[in-house]
C-alpha cells in the first residue's frame, strides 16, 4: 500500500525505495524517479530530482512539512494510511453519548441550545470513587441533557445528544 | 505506526492550574530527595573527613563511568520512618555503567548513622539483589558500614527476607553465573562480613578497611583478647595472610580504579533481542503531562494523553479500541524498544480485563515486554457484574500478570487500589521495576471509604453494648482514622516502605523506562507458560 501525501490539500500517492547508491527512488502515477535530499545549513536542503537541482527550505513539525522551493511555498502532511482511511468512515459524527458505567451525576455544565467547541465539557459524573467529565466529542450544538444534577443512570444511559451535522 | 491526537487544550484553565501543581509536586520531590542525598549532620561529615573517607556519593561518582546515567532506586527509602533520621535508609541503590557495563550498584551511605542497616536498609539491599537476580545484573558492592542497628534486630534478622536473604542473593547470583565486585572502604562487620567474602572480586582500603566477625570490643568481650582493627581485619592480613579479600589499595581511588579494571574483565553477554527501531521523541511534550494529570486525584482523564507524552513519535497502535475501552491496550515504543502498553481508563469490568488478559497473551506469544500504567480504583462491584462473573474475569487477568514470561514495567501514575493494583501488575505480581508518580495513592480502598467501614464497625460495636455517639464524637473517631490513612497510601509512604523502586518526576518517566527495558534484556525471556485460567 502506498504512502499518501497531502500537498496542498490533493492527496498524492507515493512510495519511496531506497537506492544502492546515496538518495531514494520515488514511485508516483506508475513513473519512478531517482530523488536526493541534502542538508545544507539549518533548514536549507539541497534537493535532487532525476538531472535538476532545486534548493529547498524545509521546516517539519510532526508530520507537517513547509517547504520554500523556487519561489513557492508548499505545505506537505504525511497522512498515515490507516488515519486517511479511517476518516473516509466518518468517525466521531454519532450524535449522543451514553453512560460508560453505572453512576450518579454531578453537575450539568452544558444546557440544550448551547454552542459547544470540541473538548468542552458537558456534563460530570461519579461512579466507583472516580469523577469522569463527559467532554463534547465534536464542536456543535446540544439538543437534549438527558439527566440532572444527583441522578443516578445505568451503564449504556444515554446523557447528552448534540443536534446532527446538517449534511452541506 | 499512527500518531495519537491529543485532544488536550494547553491554553485552558484546567491545564493551567494543574500545571501549577504538579510542577510544585515535581518541586517538591526534586527538594526532597536533594535534602535525602546530601543533608547530613556536621560532625558526620567532620568524622568522614578526619577518617580520610569520601562521602558515599562521591566514591559513585568516581565508579560510573563519565556522563552515562544512572537510575537510582528508593532514594526516598525509608523518609516517613525512624522520625526520618535515616535518609534513603542510610543506602544507595540503583543501575548504572561501570566500565562499559550495566551494574547494579550498592553503596552503604556512612554520614547516615554511620551506615548502620536499619530493617528498611536491609529491605532495599535485598530489592537490589532481587533486581540483580531478575535481571542478571552484576553487583558492586561500596562497603561501610556500622553494622545492624541492634535496637531493632527483631524487624531485620531472622525472617525470609531479612538480612540472610543478602547474603542468600549474593550466593544465587554467583550459582547463576553474575559477577559481584566488593570495595572495602569501611567496616563490614559480623552479616556484612559476609558481602566481600560472596562477592567474586573484592578490594580492600589500607588503613580504613576491615573486615571481621566480631569487632575488637565484641572479641574482647567474648575472649579477653585484646586487638587492634587492623590486626583483626585489616587490608594487610586478609590479602597476605586469610585470602578473605583479593587486592590491597592504598586509597579510596585506589580502590574505585581496581574495580573498574576487575569490572571490565567481566563477560559482556549477548542481551535478549526484541524488536526494536531507531528512537525518536515524542511529538507531544513531556511537559505538558504536568498539565494533563488533574489537580483532584478523583478526577478521571484519557491516559492515551499520558502515553502521547511517553512513547516514541507519540505512536500508538491500539488493540480492540471499542472493547472494553475502560482499559487501553496498545502497543508502543519506548527509546526504539517495542512494548505493550496496558493503562486504566476507569474501573475494570469484565470486558477490560477479558481485553487485558488477551493482550498480554498476545505481546507474551510476541516477546513484547509490558508496561503497566496505573490509574485504577478497582474492579466494579454489585449483583449484575458479579452475576457475569466479573470476579472470574478479574482472575483470568492476574492469572495473565502473574504468569506473564516477558518483563513487565508499572508505574503508578495516579491511583492503584483494591483488587486493581493485582490486575495491573502490583508489587506483588514481580514487575521487574515499578515507580510512582508523587501525587499517586496506594490502599486496599480509598481513605474516605475505609474511614466510613471503620467507624461504621465502632458505632454498630457500640450500638450493641446500648451506646450511641454524637456527631462530634464519631468525627473524633473518624477523623485520626482518614488522617492516618491519607499518609499511608501516599506515594511517600510507599516509598519509604520501599514497596516501589521509587518516586518519579513523570517527565522522567520515559528514561526511567528506557534504562529499566534495556537492563532487562540482559536476563533471557522464557517461553509463555501459565496456569488454568477460569472459563
Amino acid at each position: 500500500m502506498a504512502e499518501i501525501f497531502k500537498i496542498d490539500d490533493v492527496d498524492h500517492s507515493l512510495w519511496l525505495t531506497a537506492r544502492s547508491t546515496d538518495g531514494f527512488r520515488l514511485h508516483w502515477n506508475g513513473s519512478q524517479i531517482d530523488i536526493e535530499l541534502l542538508s545544507l545549513q539549518g533548514f536549507r536542503h539541497q534537493l535532487r530530482i532525476g538531472a535538476e537541482t532545486h534548493e529547498a527550505v524545509i521546516a517539519a513539525f510532526g508530520d507537517r512539512l513547509h517547504i520554500h522551493l523556487d519561489g513557492e511555498i508548499y505545505e506537505v502532511d504525511y497522512a498515515d494510511p490507516v488515519s486517511h482511511y479511517a476518516r473516509t468512515l466518518g468517525e466521531e459524527n454519532a450524535d449522543c453519548v451514553r453512560a460508560p458505567m453505572p453512576g450518579t451525576v454531578v453537575s450539568c455544565v452544558a444546557r440544550a441550545g448551547d454552542a459547544v467547541v470540541r473538548g468542552d465539557a458537558l456534563i460530570v459524573i461519579e461512579s466507583m470513587k472516580l469523577e469522569t467529565s463527559i467532554k463534547a466529542w465534536r464542536s456543535g450544538t446540544v439538543e437534549t441533557v438527558h439527566v440532572e444534577a444527583g441522578c443516578a443512570f445505568e451503564r449504556d444511559a444515554l446523557l447528552v445528544t448534540l443536534a446532527p451535522v446538517r449534511k452541506a | 505506526m499512527r500518531r495519537l491526537e491529543s485532544r488536550i487544550n494547553t491554553r485552558s484553565q484546567e491545564f493551567q492550574t494543574n500545571s501549577v501543581h504538579h510542577r510544585g509536586l515535581a518541586a517538591e520531590l526534586k527538594e526532597r530527595q536533594q535534602k535525602a542525598r546530601h543533608d547530613r549532620p556536621q560532625r558526620d561529615t567532620d568524622r568522614l573527613a578526619r577518617q580520610n573517607k569520601l562521602l558515599a556519593r562521591a566514591r559513585l561518582e568516581h565508579l560510573l563511568d563519565p556522563g552515562t546515567p544512572f537510575l537510582e532506586f528508593s532514594s526516598l527509602a525509608a523518609n516517613m520512618a525512624y522520625n526520618g533520621e535515616v535518609p534513603g535508609a542510610g543506602q544507595i541503590t540503583g543501575i548504572g555503567i561501570v566500565s562499559g557495563r550495566e551494574v547494579v550498584v550498592h553503596a552503604d551511605d556512612a554520614s547516615v548513622k554511620g551506615g548502620a542497616w536499619y530493617p528498611l536498609s536491609v529491605k532495599k539491599i535485598v530489592r537490589a539483589l532481587d533486581i540483580a537476580i531478575e535481571n542478571r545484573l552484576p553487583v558492586v558492592h561500596l562497603c561501610d558500614s556500622a553494622g545492624g542497628f541492634l535496637p531493632l534486630q527483631a524487624e531485620f534478622f531472622a525472617d525470609r527476607y531479612y538480612a540472610g536473604r543478602i547474603f542468600r542473593n549474593q550466593s544465587i547470583l554467583s550459582k547463576m553465573g553474575v559477577p559481584q565486585m566488593a570495595l572495602v572502604m569501611g567496616h563490614c562487620t559480623a552479616g556484612g562480613a559476609y558481602v566481600p567474602a560472596l562477592s567474586d572480586y573484592n578490594v580492600i582500603v589500607r588503613g580504613t578497611g576491615a573486615i571481621f566477625l566480631g569487632g575488637p570490643p565484641l572479641v574482647k568481650a567474648a575472649t579477653g583478647e585484646e586487638v587492634t582493627v587492623e590486626d583483626l581485619g585489616g587490608a594487610e592480613m586478609h590479602t597476605s595472610v586469610s585470602g578473605t579479600a583479593d587486592y590491597p589499595a592504598s586509597s579510596e581511588l585506589h580502590a574505585i580504579a581496581i574495580a573498574r579494571e576487575i569490572v571490565e574483565r567481566f563477560e559482556r553477554r549477548q542481551k535478549t533481542v526484541i524488536d526494536w527501531a531507531e528512537p525518536e521523541a515524542p511529538l507531544y511534550d513531556p511537559q505538558e503531562l504536568y498539565g494533563i494529570i488533574p489537580k483532584d486525584q478523583r478526577t478521571s482523564f484519557d491516559m492515551r494523553e499520558i502515553i502521547a507524552r511517553i512513547v516514541d513519535g507519540s505512536r500508538f497502535h491500539e488493540y480492540q479500541p471499542d472493547f472494553g475501552t475502560s482499559l487501553v491496550c496498545g502497543y508502543a515504543r519506548v527509546h526504539g524498544y517495542q512494548v505493550g502498553i496496558l493503562a486504566n481508563n476507569g474501573v475494570l469490568f469484565s470486558d477490560s480485563a477479558l481485553k487485558g488478559t488477551h493482550f498480554i497473551q498476545l505481546c507474551d506469544k510476541n516477546r513484547t515486554p509490558l508496561v503497566f500504567l496505573q490509574n485504577i480504583t478497582g474492579f466494579m462491584v454489585g449483583r449484575e457484574y458479579e452475576r457475569r462473573g466479573i470476579t472470574k474475569d478479574g482472575a483470568k487477568m492476574i492469572m495473565a500478570v502473574s504468569g506473564a514470561s516477558v518483563p513487565k514495567f508499572t508505574i503508578n501514575c495516579n491511583g492503584s487500589f483494591g483488587a486493581g493494583t493485582y490486575g495491573m501488575s502490583g508489587r506483588a505480581f514481580d514487575p521487574r521495576f515499578l515507580f510512582s508518580w508523587p501525587q499517586s495513592q496506594i490502599s486496599v480502598m480509598g481513605a474516605e471509604q475505609a474511614a466510613n467501614v471503620l467507624t461504621d464497625i465502632k458505632l454498630r460495636q457500640l450500638a450493641r453494648e446500648g451506646r450511641t455517639l454524637a456527631d462530634d464524637e464519631i468525627a473524633a473517631i473518624r477523623e485520626p482514622v482518614l488522617a492516618d490513612y491519607r499518609r499511608q497510601s501516599s506515594a511517600y509512604y510507599a516509598t519509604s516502605e520501599v514497596w516501589d523502586d521509587g518516586v518519579l518526576d513523570p517527565v522522567d518517566t520515559r528514561n526511567a523506562l528506557g534504562i529499566a527495558i534495556s537492563a532487562s534484556l540482559n536476563a533471557p525471556i522464557e517461553s509463555p507458560n501459565y496456569g488454568v485460567f477460569r472459563m
